[in-house]
């Protein structure tokens, strides 16, 4: 990772030679980490740190405007960040278009990339997406996960963002096709996966337990959906582990309990931890 | 009978405007004083976003709660199509960046519609010489993006 950075530093500094740029910084080609740091501050504050090379093209990036900037003095206008996330929120639901943004330059890229990574499952299911996530994995968690017999695609570089983190809404409704995934099972409790995970709605899986392991990560949902369940043949544990779920909230705002026979009487004793922030329920 | 009110570009050309604009945006507002000057907008961009503003003077208060609903709509009515149109892209740019900065929202919501319809159902290089970017990947860079989104790839 360090080698890497120190290389794209390299790189870095090589460009910013061609075009001649102040001196001070090319005296510090020899030593780059000091360099890489005095460009950091630059960027726009993320809200989580980096953990893979997101920051590498974000700095690139940084440079490259400048020495754009540097060779066409009067440029015509560009929208800033803000202005093109408000752009792109009139094409998210257009997969064809915003296909074509992706690959546009890396700062269309880096606002593309967390508007699909949101919500993957909302346009398609689709084993990719799977892919993308299993290659986020730790080398550790790849490693469990071959031990149980999945094959995984050989990619010796770590993913350009942590897709997982992007994710703000599951829908568990059409997931049949990656319901046999190891999604949970292979990662420890510390895990950061699902942690910003607004909505989320399951359609009746009642094979395994799926609530506790959830209950570990996600604490942050604001809108919760249980359908297509019937309660009453529910062992007594899952109505615990919906409990365990639903009780571990901060910022519960909307509750849907669907499903057939009796109401869930355990899980709904757990709305009372939310009171502070719950205003929707429907049974 | 209407109160106007002096606001300054930051080029020094000086726009008197009904009061009931300035009322209406809060940073307009804001700026409603001695020292009415805004040092981010030019006399031309200001001109055309106090057109918009006049025309639009009379319509029912703002209402923003409801983020989504104002997204989904895609349509733009005659007058502000008419109005958007007749600037270039260069002054389009100018116009959101300047109701961004004075936070009028919707003429920046009729801005960003447009430039959303001017990226549909175009190709990657179409856009990028619309909108003039330069492709700042590097080969290995795209080829991992690729990769990793191979959503995009199967349209």
């Amino acid at each position: 990772m360090v080698k890497k950075l120190l290389n794209v530093c390299k790189r870095a500094i090589k460009k910013l030679k061609l075009h001649k740029r102040d001196q001070n910084v090319t005296q510090e080609r020899d030593t780059p980490w000091p360099f890489w740091k005095k460009v950091l501050p630059r960027r726009r504050k993320r809200k989580r740190k980096a953990r893979t090379n997101n920051a590498i093209i974000q700095n690139n990036d940084a440079i490259e405007r400048d020495n754009i900037r540097n060779k066409n003095p009067v440029s015509s206008p560009s929208l800033p960040t803000e202005c093109l996330i408000e752009v792109f929120t009139y094409i998210q639901d257009d997969l064809r278009t915003l296909n074509a943004c992706l690959l546009v330059s890396k700062e269309w890229c880096n606002i593309v990339v967390p508007i699909y990574w949101s919500r993957p499952f909302h346009y398609k299911v689709s084993a990719d997406n799977i892919n993308t996530y299993l290659q986020c994995l730790s080398k550790h968690e790849q490693q469990n996960i071959k031990a149980c017999g999945i094959k995984l695609k050989k990619n010796n570089t770590p993913p350009t963002f942590q897709y997982a983190d992007l994710l703000r809404e599951l829908n568990w409704s059409h997931t049949g096709k990656w319901r046999n995934y190891p999604m949970f099972t292979c990662h420890t409790k510390n895990s950061s996966i699902l942690t910003d995970l607004q909505d989320l709605s399951i359609h009746h899986i009642d094979k395994r337990d799926i609530f506790t392991e959830l209950s570990w990560y996600c604490k942050n949902l604001k809108t919760l959906e249980l359908i297509d369940y019937t309660f009453l043949n529910l062992p007594e544990t899952r109505h615990q582990s919906i409990y365990t779920l639903i009780s571990s909230q901060i910022n519960l705002q909307r509750c849907k309990f669907f499903g057939y026979g009796s109401s869930p009487i355990r899980p709904m004793d757990a709305l009372v931890t939310q009171s502070k922030t719950l205003t929707h329920f429907e049974l | 009978e209407n109160e106007t009110i002096t606001l300054r570009s930051s080029d020094g050309i000086e726009f008197h405007i009904d009061a009931r604009i300035a009322n209406r945006y809060t940073l307009l507002n804001n700026w409603n004083g001695e020292n009415a000057s805004l040092p981010n907008v030019t006399g031309k961009v200001l001109e055309k976003v106090l057109e918009w503003c006049e025309h639009h003077i009379n319509d029912p208060p703002l209402n923003y709660d409801n983020d989504d609903s104002r997204r989904r709509n895609f349509e733009i009515d005659d007058w502000d199509e008419n109005f958007i149109n007749c600037v270039n892209q260069d002054m389009l740019f100018e116009i959101i960046l300047a109701a961004n900065y004075l936070d009028i929202k919707p003429l920046l919501d009729i801005g960003c519609k447009t430039v959303a319809n001017m990226i549909k159902s175009k190709s990657l290089e179409e856009i990028r010489s619309t909108f003039n970017i330069v492709n700042d990947f590097t080969p290995e860079e795209e080829e991992a993006i690729r990769r990793e989104n191979e959503w995009a790839d199967d349209q």
